[in-house]
């Protein structure tokens, strides 16, 4: 209750226009976990998907896994953040899986900025880092969590919507909607996700090959 | 003399951060007095992509001689994918053996 609480108040606090890209949270049904600087992020995630395992239909393998890790770990590489917050939901009736991540760190355009790397409007920057732009090139195999996570999101027909700073994109399919947000700026990064049940196993690893 | 440790007591059942791994090999692996050390993957249900690519940067970088052992068929997935990964943007491996089944 405690999470819930923080998270919502976190997002009341938000400016209104960025509420409305957010959408409105079916709050109890969701699980949560709180991460900051104090907590072993390790622990508190194994405590998720340990959660998680119980919850949802063994079709999805290993892809709710992949997901969750890769964005914590980008939070922790890159974010710099104080708060950030896991929140995951499945819906049995609609056989939908809900994903949220949110951390209130520096934003993907403002870590592009910091490392000199050049794009025009924010939504470009999120976009570059969801084909595999990385701050860490003096280390090859870094770039590949934001690109990746959206290759097993497409493997499960689903959706993920992205806001970080000033920057929206929203992805379904092939299709890459960007909006950039005027003046009001989310301070940190906003993810979710939203993916269909699959009738068969899913074997996620040839999808990231 | 060799040093056996269990990866389950260290992380549970799930490896998910990177900074996890950097700091067990920091922590652990390389302060040990031990030459060899051996990795029980017994009770892992899921290594990250991010946690193997650094498990294997870091397995690469070490002096000790570190073996793996009871590595399930999904953390087993992961490290084939790390791997072929690591090869498609020309990482380095020292050992020949990146890691050892």
């Amino acid at each position: 209750m405690k999470n819930i609480k923080h998270f919502l108040d976190v997002i009341n606090n938000l400016d209104e226009s960025i509420k409305a890209h957010i959408g409105k949270f079916d709050m109890p049904n969701y699980f949560i976990i709180h991460l900051d600087k104090n907590k072993d992020i390790n622990k508190e995630v194994n405590k998720l998907l340990n959660k998680i395992e119980k919850e949802i239909p063994k079709t999805f393998g290993s892809s709710i896994y992949y997901i969750i890790s890769e964005l914590t770990d980008n939070i922790e590489q890159h974010s710099h953040y104080s708060n950030a917050f896991i929140l995951t939901k499945y819906n049995i009736k609609e056989k939908i899986m809900y994903i949220i991540i949110f951390d209130d760190g520096l934003s993907i355009p403002f870590v592009f900025e910091k490392n000199n790397i050049s794009f025009s409007q924010d939504s470009e920057a999120i976009k570059m880092a969801l084909e595999g732009k990385t701050t860490k090139k003096e280390d090859i195999s870094r770039g590949f969590g934001l690109r990746t996570t959206n290759l097993v999101v497409k493997a499960l027909n689903g959706e993920m919507k992205i806001i970080s700073r000033g920057g929206l994109l929203s992805i379904k399919g092939s299709d890459i909607n960007t909006i950039n947000l005027g003046k009001e700026k989310l301070e940190g990064t906003f993810i979710s996700i939203k993916l269909k049940t699959p009738e068969k196993a899913l074997n996620i690893y040839p999808y990231l090959e | 003399m060799v040093k056996k440790i269990s990866l389950n007591n260290e992380f549970g059942e799930n490896i998910v951060t990177r900074n996890s791994i950097a700091v067990f090999f920091k922590e652990k692996i390389n302060s040990l007095k031990d030459d060899e050390i051996i990795l029980n993957f017994i009770d892992i249900k899921f290594i990250s992509r991010s946690c193997a690519a650094e498990y294997i940067k870091l397995k690469n970088e070490s002096n000790k001689s570190i073996i793996e052992k009871n590595i399930s068929e999904e953390v087993r997935s992961m490290f084939d994918l790390v791997i072929k990964q690591l090869r498609g943007v020309n990482f380095s491996f020292t050992k020949e053996n990146p890691i050892i089944y």
